[in-house]
């Protein structure tokens, strides 16, 4: 069930009203939103549902039992510090009362390897059988690993990597576990962010379930006007960049480099409004019910440089990776080298991740490069600046410096988007040979769109930028909007709806586009 | 002047107390925010939809007199019966319902769904799709067939019969799913859709055309070559006749002549022994021998023309008169309607020969007995077969012919007046001459 489908529009009014019909107890809430989640998540494959089970059910009893050595430390120490304040116990005996540290970090091996082999089995399994085969291949050996037929489970990256979070988390001390079942089921489960994130942290999201949430007539205001600029970079601006892209990428080898570097910048508004379309959606569903979703993209094409870009995009990965996978490495604390190698670990992560496919780990691994080549450049960047007399602090110099960012990132993102890595490095040598006389003399219609199409998404894009700049500097227009005239809000509220019913890229014509994300 | 009690209770909250909207104004404000938001999507949807559907049906629903017959089939049907014909000849009232691509069973949904608003004594139906084995149509030709329907049970009952996969039917539960996509055809002049009707079929839902195109010709078989096989489309033809015989309607099969493949011939000719196992009459207006290959077809493969339409709904109302002996509306008061829709379709066939610059589809218009000619040949001229065919089909309403009399004219060609017969008014006068495409309507500059 796609948040861009009939299907949506009647799920979400129905789970909504019973949601707030419903009478005020904590469980019965809990319970209606778990089977909407299960109900929404099964649409696509009934199947899946008891994958989702499954994830749940493992990590649920991991944490419990996590907790429950936990717990059971804490009451050592403070016997063990009630005892050592009374002299007539001796030391050896209170030495000998068992510390329960390995069985802990037992239980967080063991459920983070089934949740993981989970993952890798639907994910990672067919990709490592092709690249195995090949080795063995050119090494001559005479083994064959077998394909095997599995159908990716939408959204499994999301739901494993917000239950691994959690588990991580108890075991850390910095959540405790839920004894609850159903409410943690929903925790993994909560269907605005199920299939495309944001991955939320239990401290947040758990905290939230377990309160009861009246309507707000102010919140439904502001979740909505969420759900519709959602539906406005994904309707009108990623799925008509879709068309275009997929028609220019789908027959790359015969198309002018001119067209391939539109194409290519479009894809970079296209996977923004797909994705940031979806988080925002997902946000804004979430706040109609009472419950806050982290912000998973803050302006990301206004970034000055790759490292602020990565703070920007897809936040709620990427505090995942900081926090459970860069800090335990070591972070930036352990030298320059070390640091740089975390970078590049948590960039190959991250692409492996979007995908399983060496065109994911190079986009992923060219992004870490960014990062380690700028921060050793950033000295002798610093003294050209301060050599030739820069200033660093100009709308000019942001400027430069966004739309070089902007060029970095939309060059990986053609790795992104072309299904091998040869297809991408083609793409990017027929850029470099690109004819832009050719293509002004011929235009680029005929890749799908017509005229007024074109104008209207280069409008569109145009219209998302402005919005950007504003939240770039701080300035929110949804709440601007809520502070005006009712008559004005009406007509603003109306306008958009209408504007994106006609302008959106829905029904039959255009085979509508699933989320991107989704397939992660 | 505000009551004092409410006025001090007023003042001692804060400013942004005061601003702050009233439970009952954050419920206004939803309802008019969401009327507003309703109405404007809806002025949308008649802005960019499609009108095709309400130019075909909309008078088969304003229609408050009854239809004697209704047809059913595809455009082969759709361009060949014309009831004001019928009416005009027979006395009966009948409405075509027949739409592009229509499959037989699509045709039967029709049917299910027409008689909704209209039940009328006979239903006929054309057997050229007899052989397809399919349910479903192409989609955009579906639109013009279901979207005048309102949405009822048994339009949606139709849609999933024809369409299987639920995001097909979507587009014709919800039609602007698809329409909107016209915004980039938009002009100020298309608000005006939003209240303006569409325009209406004048023909009770007979399309014409007046171009002349030889068809191909194949050997007639002998209707005993049949083909023995069953088909999606026979097995619809059943159901087309049992809902006839549920609703107490006479189902009439019937074959509109076209170029038929010897492969078409056998699949219609195996017809006759399925009606005759239904015990339905079958109509085989193809072995009548009624059209002519090189004047009465619009285009080379299917389609007649309107001289062709003439010929066959003259033959078929005379079937329907004589079968199934229907009343004779003419003088009947309360469809003194039709006497008006019939002058309204004369005057429109007149604007449109008036607006004719072909020789040969003037002729086809010919055919219509309102109008009457006057023709000239000069004598050097050389007159093409099928020119002279339609001016010998017609020429009983050519009241003055002169050919090789005299010298009519400084060069070699047609001089042609056609005139209303009741009132002798003449529509349309001009010379003719060959230009290379066919006899063409000669411009004369006028003298300086």
């Amino acid at each position: 069930m796609l948040f861009n489908s009939f299907p949506f529009l009647v799920f979400f009014p129905v789970t909504l009203l019973v949601y707030f019909i419903l009478p005020k107890f904590k469980m019965v809430r809990t319970l209606w939103l778990l089977a909407a989640s299960y109900f929404f998540y099964m649409s696509w494959n009934p199947v899946y549902g008891l994958l989702l089970l499954f994830c749940t059910l493992v990590t649920y009893l991991g944490a419990i039992m996590i907790q429950h050595i936990r717990d059971k430390q804490t009451l050592r120490r403070i016997i063990v510090k009630q005892l050592a304040d009374d002299d007539r116990v001796n030391e050896r005996f209170t030495a000998e009362i068992p510390e329960g540290t390995a069985g802990k970090k037992f239980i967080l091996f063991m459920t983070l390897l089934i949740v993981f082999a989970l993952l890798c089995y639907f994910k990672y399994a067919n990709f490592l059988g092709t690249n195995l085969n090949r080795l063995f291949d050119r090494t001559g050996l005479e083994v064959r690993i077998p394909s095997f037929d599995v159908v990716l489970p939408v959204g499994i990256s999301f739901f494993t990597f917000q239950a691994a979070g959690y588990l991580i988390d108890v075991y850390r001390g910095d959540t405790i576990a839920e004894k609850n079942f159903f409410r943690y089921a929903l925790f993994v489960s909560f269907f605005p962010q199920l299939v495309a994130g944001p991955i939320e942290r239990s401290r947040s999201l758990l905290k939230q379930l377990n309160k009861i949430h009246w309507f707000s007539y102010e919140r439904a205001r502001d979740g909505l006007m969420m759900m519709l600029w959602g539906y406005f970079l994904k309707m009108v601006v990623a799925d008509r960049a879709a068309v275009f892209v997929n028609a220019v990428y789908g027959s790359w080898e015969k198309q002018n480099g001119a067209v391939l570097l539109v194409a290519s910048v479009l894809f970079a508004f296209q996977i923004y409004g797909d994705f940031g379309g979806y988080s925002m959606i997902a946000r804004g569903a979430a706040k109609i019910m009472g419950i806050d979703l982290m912000d998973n993209f803050d302006s990301p094409y206004f970034s000055c440089t790759t490292k602020e870009f990565w703070r920007r995009w897809h936040i709620s990965l990427n505090t995942w990776f900081v926090d459970y996978v860069y800090i335990p490495l070591g972070g930036s604390k352990k030298g320059k080298f070390r640091s740089a190698l975390n970078t590049l670990t948590v960039f190959f992560l991250s692409g492996i991740w979007h995908g399983a496919s060496w065109n994911f780990v190079i986009w992923g691994v060219l992004n870490g490069l960014y990062q380690i080549i700028g921060d050793i450049l950033r000295p002798v960047r610093d003294f050209f600046n301060r050599l030739l007399g820069i200033k660093t602090d100009t709308a000019s110099h942001s400027i430069i410096q966004a739309v070089i960012t902007f060029l970095l990132v939309d060059i990986s993102w053609v790795f992104f988007r072309s299904s091998s890595v040869t297809e991408g490095i083609g793409i990017l040598q027929s850029i470099c040979h690109a004819d832009f006389i050719k293509m002004f003399s011929t235009g680029i219609e005929g890749y799908g769109l017509n005229g007024p199409e074109l104008r209207l998404l280069f409008l569109a894009i145009l219209f998302v930028m402005i919005i950007d700049c504003f939240e770039n500097k701080g300035i929110s227009v949804r709440t601007w909007l809520m502070t005006q005239g009712w008559a004005f809000r009406i007509l603003a509220v109306s306008f958009s709806i209408l504007f994106i019913v006609i302008f959106g890229v829905w029904g039959n014509a255009y085979d509508a586009q699933s989320f991107i994300y989704f397939q992660f | 002047m505000m009551p004092r009690a409410l006025s001090t209770s007023s003042s001692s909250k804060t400013e942004k107390e005061q601003t702050r909207p009233h439970k009952l104004g954050k419920i206004l404000c939803f309802f008019l925010a969401a009327a507003l938001t309703a109405g404007s999507i809806y002025a949308a949807a008649r802005i960019f939809r499609k009108t095709d559907s309400e130019y075909q049906y909309d008078p088969f629903f304003e229609d408050e007199t009854e239809y004697d017959v209704l047809f059913f089939g595809n455009s082969h049907a759709q361009y060949a019966v014309s009831p004001l014909q019928l009416y005009r000849d027979y006395g009966i009232t009948s409405y075509n319902m027949a739409s592009h691509g229509n499959s037989i069973a699509v045709s039967y949904w029709m049917l299910k769904n027409a008689i909704e608003y209209h039940k009328p004594k006979v239903a006929v139906l054309d057997m050229y799709l007899v052989d397809a084995d399919t349910v479903t149509m192409k989609k955009g030709l579906a639109h013009y067939t279901f979207d005048r329907f309102p949405l009822t049970r048994t339009k949606m009952e139709a849609i999933q019969g024809i369409f299987g996969d639920f995001k097909e039917q979507l587009e014709f539960y919800v039609p602007f799913s698809v329409f909107h996509n016209n915004w980039s055809s938009f002009t100020l002049d298309s608000v005006k859709k939003i209240w303006s009707p569409a325009p209406r079929n004048k023909n009770k839902g007979q399309k014409y055309e007046s171009d002349v195109v030889p068809a191909y010709t194949y050997p007639v078989l002998d209707i005993s070559d049949t083909e023995q096989a069953d088909s999606t489309g026979k097995e619809y033809v059943r159901k087309f006749i049992s809902l006839c015989r549920e609703e107490d309607i006479k189902p009439v099969l019937i074959l509109i002549p076209y170029p038929a493949s010897e492969e078409k011939q056998r699949w219609q000719n195996s017809v006759h022994a399925l009606a005759e196992e239904e015990n339905v009459d079958y109509i085989d207006l193809y072995h009548m021998n009624l059209v002519d290959a090189d004047t009465d077809f619009y285009d080379p493969d299917s389609h007649l023309n309107l001289s062709g339409s003439v010929k066959v709904t003259d033959a078929l109302g005379k079937e329907l008169d004589r079968r199934y002996h229907l009343e004779d509306r003419r003088s009947q008061k309360e469809y003194s309607s039709w006497k008006e829709s019939l002058k309204a379709w004369n005057r429109h066939l007149e604007k449109s020969l008036s607006e004719q610059t072909c020789l040969s589809n003037i002729l086809v218009f010919l055919s219509w007995p309102e109008f009457t000619a006057e023709i000239g040949i000069d004598p050097g001229c050389t007159v093409p077969s099928y020119i002279e065919e339609l001016i010998q089909q017609s020429r009983s309403r050519i009241r003055d012919y002169k050919r090789n009399e005299e010298e009519l004219g400084l060069y070699h060609e047609i001089h042609l007046k056609i005139m209303e017969k009741e009132s002798g008014e003449t529509i349309l006068e001009g010379d003719f001459a060959d230009q290379g495409k066919g006899f063409v309507l000669l411009e004369y500059k006028e003298p300086a």
